[in-house]
């Protein structure tokens, strides 16, 4: 696995993807720092947590690549006639793109060195904005790394891994939007149910559908407050598309026998 | 038929069943693979759905850690103690007149929602939160408020228990620079009293308060939210009392307040508080100076006078620096009397724009008075005369705020010159923990003999300033230069750069 990760991390340096993204990281993240710096007043969280809505720009430019291009060349053939495990081959291409957020990263870390070095405060909101930031990562990323297994095309695999991550970014809005037309539903006068029971079924129906936003879970991070559940769960949901994706793989390898 | 011909037919009979055969057990075997790995995925999702969501709703609470400055996002053990206290079948029902907040990042919300959160965990089921927006339910409003008594509108947070509500809005739950204010006009927030505003409200829809305040209303008063807020921590109830005619106290008041008059009380009005205080009755008095409007309370210090005490029509100047906390002199600090230091933790106190308050030669013996803060000896009193603020010959020390007390009917009176204890532009500026607030505090708990209280601090923001020297506009020229320009150019420049090697590989 490690051969894997080696050979796609140094990848994106060889390619302009990798620079790419790092110089629009870098571009953004030194915006937001350097706008709250001339007000006088750095929040490292504030940063992080804004730098987080580009993740649909830059998960997309990172991962649109990682196995579309195999495809495409068609040495995705490799993953089946090497002796290399294709969990491995998934799992050190998934690592490979987190590598290079966290090289991102490295920027962030900077503004961090700056703001103590001028006395402002590093403070556990902007740790647990850091923490928030790598688990929200691994789920992005793994998002990416699903959408480019489904297609040998680098733009529709760039495509589809933006809506993924515009879906999980817009779930509350989802929410609100479907609790609002059930609620209208619900409230003719054909279904004769109480406005308390609409109220009640509506709430459910918020409750459940917010409860699929890693967004809204890990807010508390940036004001301190450290729960485990939310980290859990970008992890598990990032492991399911790990597996969706070596599923996808393994898929040809018997449906082309 | 040749024997070739023989061959063929034979390989032929024997290879075409042969390959059906493979077929089917292929398609068999793509069949079992697919369904395989399609369960396998179903398997793995439900199990992960259910991990997460056992260990978000059962463990969730457990596993969370408040690390925030001074906990901002977690209840005090004071409000835990007390929800604690209330019978197990409490049902408080929190309803934010709003959608759930989302974005709570820069907002008020980011101090609310996480308390509500722990409000919720914490009170073992006594307490629900609920975010209901009214223009999508509208029949909420009547459903918390039937009579529609509280004017229920969007955006409100409303309380309600066994058919007790109270309500405030967010912007309640904040203390804000009133320097500022006055400044630029608009709100600076200085301190987060969430916690302080649910849990007050949650002991005013809870418990049993066996004390009662009343205000007295219609002399063009400020409003007396924060004053409402410290009486509730005391377990003190309280009513307006509006001016009339027919104006009398009622039977069950305890306390008597007026809060901030800018006009002067009626002769029926002061008659009333009169035989009030001749019965044995507690008032508090708080008045201050204002230099245009100039006003004077005839009827008021007759109320005063019966106390032994009287509010002057002057403006105290404090002409000592190291008190003044103004060019003027207006605003200073005044230093708390021996007698009342256990009352509050500082020595000095922040008074502004003050009346002296001073004591009558005695007229009735048992009446004791005392004051309870003055100035230095350094002081002048300034009058208002020809719509001038003219200096007057009285200087030496002053009163800011008098205690009287008659031992034959008992009837206690506070007055203070200045509405930095009681205002609720003063105590929001400086939130619930300030010295003067401790003071009110200690002066209501000694005066209705209050046994219990409940007092939440304020919580302060972070501080994410950064040091003015270092946020100068060379360094942030420098910074723009490498952060936005030097850095991404350099990616961008070598991403060229490799394009162009490798474009041809």
């Amino acid at each position: 696995m490690f051969a894997i990760f080696k050979r796609e991390f140094l990848s994106f340096f060889r390619t302009p993807s990798g620079y790419v993204a790092l110089a629009l990281f870098s571009f953004l993240s030194g915006y937001i720092f350097v706008s709250q710096f001339t007000s006088g007043s750095v929040s490292i969280a504030s940063e992080i947590t804004t730098l987080r809505s580009f993740f649909m720009i830059l998960v997309p430019i990172v991962t649109m690549s990682l196995f579309s291009e195999d495809k495409r060349r068609g040495t995705e053939v490799l993953y089946y006639t090497t002796p290399t495990n294709l969990s491995e081959v998934v799992l050190g291409k998934f690592l490979a793109a987190l590598a290079l957020f966290g090289v991102m990263f490295l920027n962030v870390i900077l503004h961090m060195l700056i703001t103590i070095f001028s006395g402002g405060v590093v403070d556990s909101g902007s740790w647990g904005a850091v923490i928030v930031y790598f688990a929200l990562t691994c789920l992005f990323v793994s998002l990416g790394v699903f959408a480019s297994a489904v297609t040998d095309s680098q733009i529709i695999s760039a495509i589809f891994s933006f809506i993924l991550v515009l879906l999980i970014t817009l779930i509350s809005t989802i929410s609100s939007l479907v609790t609002s037309a059930v609620n209208s539903l619900l409230s003719a006068e054909v279904f004769g149910l109480e406005s308390s029971t609409v109220t009640s079924i509506c709430d459910n129906i918020n409750n459940v559908i917010v409860w699929f936003d890693p967004l809204t879970k890990t807010n508390n991070y940036r004001y301190g407050v450290f729960e485990i559940a939310p980290l859990v769960f970008c992890i598990s949901v990032a492991a399911i598309f790990i597996f969706l994706t070596y599923q996808v793989l393994e898929k040809k390898r018997w449906s082309q026998s | 038929m040749s024997k070739t011909n023989n061959k063929k037919v034979i390989t032929s009979a024997i290879s075409k069943p042969a390959n059906a055969d493979n077929s089917k057990v292929t398609d068999s075997r793509f069949s079992v693979l697919k369904t395989y790995a399609v369960l396998i995925t179903i398997i793995v999702i439900a199990l992960i759905i259910a991990i997460n969501a056992v260990l978000d709703l059962i463990f969730g609470e457990q596993l969370t850690i408040d690390l925030s400055a001074t906990a901002q996002n977690t209840i005090s053990s004071v409000s835990v103690d007390y929800i604690d206290s209330l019978p197990a079948d409490t049902e408080i029902r929190i309803v934010a007149l709003m959608d759930k907040p989302t974005s709570l990042a820069n907002s008020p919300y980011e101090y609310i929602v996480p308390l509500l959160d722990d409000y919720e965990y914490q009170s073992d089921g006594k307490i629900t939160v609920e975010y209901i927006n009214p223009e999508v339910y509208p029949t909420i409003l009547t459903e918390l408020d039937p009579t529609n008594a509280n004017s229920l509108e969007a955006g409100m947070f409303v309380m309600t228990c066994a058919g007790r509500i109270s309500t405030f809005y967010p912007s309640d739950c904040f203390t804000y620079d009133q320097d500022y204010l006055q400044t630029y006009g608009s709100y600076y927030p200085t301190s987060n009293i969430v916690e302080s505003t649910f849990t007050n409200a949650i002991v005013s829809v809870t418990s049993t308060l066996s004390q009662k305040a009343y205000f007295v209303t219609g002399l063009q008063e400020d409003t007396h939210t924060s004053f409402t807020n410290i009486l509730n921590s005391l377990f003190i109830e309280s009513e307006d009392l509006p001016i009339s005619d027919s104006f009398t106290v009622p039977e069950d008041c305890d306390l008597l307040i007026i809060n901030g008059p800018l006009v002067d009380i009626s002769t029926n009005v002061a008659d009333a508080i009169i035989d009030y205080i001749n019965n044995g009755g507690k008032v508090v008095v708080s008045v201050d100076f204002y230099y245009a409007a100039a006003e004077s309370f005839p009827n008021l210090n007759t109320v005063v006078n019966t106390m032994n005490l009287n509010i002057d029509n002057s403006l105290v100047v404090e002409n000592d620096s190291s008190y003044r906390l103004d060019d003027n002199g207006f605003s200073f600090l005044a230093t708390v009397d021996s007698e009342f230091s256990t009352f509050t933790s500082s020595t000095t106190l922040k008074v502004a724009y003050s009346r002296p308050i001073r004591a009558l030669d005695s007229t009735n013996a048992n009446i004791t008075v005392a004051p309870i803060c003055y100035t230095t000896q350094n002081t002048a009193l300034y009058s208002v005369v020809d719509e001038e603020l003219v200096q007057g010959s009285a200087t030496g020390q002053f009163n800011a705020a008098m205690y009287a007390y008659n031992s034959s009917t008992d009837a206690e009176m506070f007055v203070f010159g200045a509405s930095s204890f009681t205002s609720d532009t003063y105590i929001s500026s400086y939130g619930f923990s300030d010295p003067n607030v401790e003071l009110v505090r200690s002066m209501l708990r000694s005066a209705l003999d209050v046994q219990n209280s409940l007092v939440v601090e304020s919580k302060q923001f972070a501080d994410y300033s950064v040091n003015d020297d270092a946020a100068t506009g060379s360094n942030a020229t420098f910074m723009i230069i490498i952060f936005m320009i030097v850095i991404p150019l350099a990616f961008v420049i070598t991403a060229s750069v490799v394009y162009k090697k490798r474009k041809n590989l």
